[in-house]
């Protein structure tokens, strides 16, 4: 695991604090230097630099440009199919790959770009500019791995920084150093004791090394998630960064929405703001289906584009179809309850018992867990499929 | 009826509450109900009922009660 870019990378995310501690326009400046190299570091040959470069900076200038950004944001999204490999989708159109590398955090780039693009043209134009681009796409605290921010809250913060007299660094460093036990010690742990269960259960299948292989392993991508935000959000706040929280105790969610407001919630709010909300007010104009209707369909379109933008095999198309369903699911049951119980208020009361709150939460948890299983296992052949 | 309470109306039929009162300061804080679906269903009835369209860049910034009704009077004027 322990490469040279991640020794470099965590040596920066050291250093980082000490060189931005200056309140001044030289901030932005250096802070822009530490991410192009830490991008130049990460590419493999010039072209692969021509064609990153060429797909950060192309946007940027049409986006001015254009007045429909739609047909901008296809072009993307075409373009991020082909660059990430989406093998199922790529191959079996018959299309050759031209280059073999991936540009890296594509698919978080991507979601940057896009809340860039559609909320370029109602901006306050003193806060857009290249530098806070380049910046906001780049920023090496969230490039792999998020919280996905919004352009115009991570301008605003980029210009009036934390004072790092008014940190708290002993809790904060005490934040960072339990990420980093819970992402190299706890969840690679798990990891490792899941992915032996794994092989055991493909040469015999029983039930409960099934049962221990779904928890291991939705405690498995928790932790290692969690660990990694809990690092970059403490690091970028000693750097005088606002880095927003991406967990709220996921796992004791009372239903699969519930769970997915708690779970990578900068994510959900991203997909709700451009996927959910545009299908849902589209389909609502045309007043030809209910608009409870409309919301179940839209959170499954929703879910299956989290999905597969997680990843490129046929795997996360699964994981995105057992999402949608799960929340539509979720969505009708829950109307269903609360007609059955006369209003929301009644609803809300029943469940705040203890019984019916552990009953929903043991439910959506082993749910979300077996959709896990996806993520990390080819649950197909598991199967015997 | 003004702007403010046509809108009331809106919300106390989306939150199913007849007597919910709103002011220019109500956000999502406020409504205990008002969450991401909640929301989308208040923006297409005022959508319907002002005859006006909001772009995907407005219903993401709409968070308070005193925004919408400012957005809706910049369209409809």
């Amino acid at each position: 695991m322990i490469s040279l870019n991640s020794l470099i990378f965590t040596g920066v995310l050291f250093l980082a604090p000490f060189l931005l501690s200056i309140k001044s326009k030289y901030r932005n400046l250096i802070f822009l230097l530490i991410n192009l190299s830490l991008i130049l570091i990460s590419m493999s040959s010039v072209l692969s630099a021509i064609i990153t470069f060429s797909w950060i900076m192309i946007p940027y200038f049409l986006s001015s440009k254009l007045k429909k950004a739609h047909l901008l944001i296809g072009a993307l999204v075409l373009g991020f199919i082909y660059l990430n490999r989406y093998d199922w989708i790529i191959s079996s159109l018959g299309i050759p790959y031209l280059f073999t590398f991936r540009i890296l955090g594509l698919s978080y780039i991507l979601f940057r770009q896009i809340d860039f693009i559609l909320n370029r043209s109602s901006m306050d134009p003193k806060n857009i500019s290249l530098v806070h681009y380049l910046n906001y796409l780049l920023s090496f605290y969230t490039i792999l791995a998020g919280p996905i921010l919004k352009y115009e809250a991570f301008v605003e913060d980029l210009k009036d920084p934390q004072d790092p007299k008014e940190i708290d660094v002993l809790s904060v460093l005490h934040r960072v150093f339990n990420g980093y036990i819970k992402v190299f010690v706890l969840s690679a742990l798990c990891s490792s004791i899941s992915i032996s269960i794994y092989r055991q259960l493909l040469v015999h299948f029983d039930v409960l090394s099934f049962i221990g292989l779904t928890i291991l392993n939705a405690l498995f991508i928790y932790l290692n998630f969690s660990g990694y935000c809990d690092v970059m959000i403490g690091m970028g706040k000693l750097s005088g960064f606002k880095i927003e929280e991406n967990f709220n105790k996921p796992y004791l969610a009372q239903d699969l929405s519930d769970f997915w407001s708690r779970w990578h919630m900068t994510l959900t709010q991203w997909l709700t703001n451009y996927v959910f909300n545009p299908i849902v007010v589209i389909f609502a104009r045309t007043e030809k289906i209910s608009l409870e209707k409309v919301q179940v369909v839209a959170f499954f379109i929703t879910f299956l584009v989290a999905g597969l933008w997680h990843g490129t095999t046929l795997n996360f198309l699964i994981y995105g179809i057992l999402q949608g369903i799960g929340v539509s699911l979720s969505k009708l049951i829950n109307d269903y309850r609360i007609k059955r119980l006369g209003g929301r208020k009644a609803f809300r009361a029943h469940r705040q018992k203890p019984l019916v709150k552990a009953i929903e939460i043991t439910l959506t948890l082993s749910y979300v867990a077996l959709s896990f299983l996806f993520f990390s296992f080819d649950v197909l052949t598991l199967m015997g499929m | 009826m003004n702007i403010l309470e046509q809108v009331q109306e809106i919300f106390r039929d989306v939150f199913d509450e007849e007597t919910l009162v709103i002011t220019e300061t109500t956000s999502a804080k406020d409504i205990e109900d008002w969450d991401s679906l909640t929301h989308i269903q208040l923006v297409t009835k005022i959508e319907k009922h002002f005859k006006i369209r909001f772009t995907v860049s407005e219903v993401t910034k709409l968070k308070q009660v005193g925004d919408l009704i400012q957005l809706i009077e910049s369209k409809t004027l």
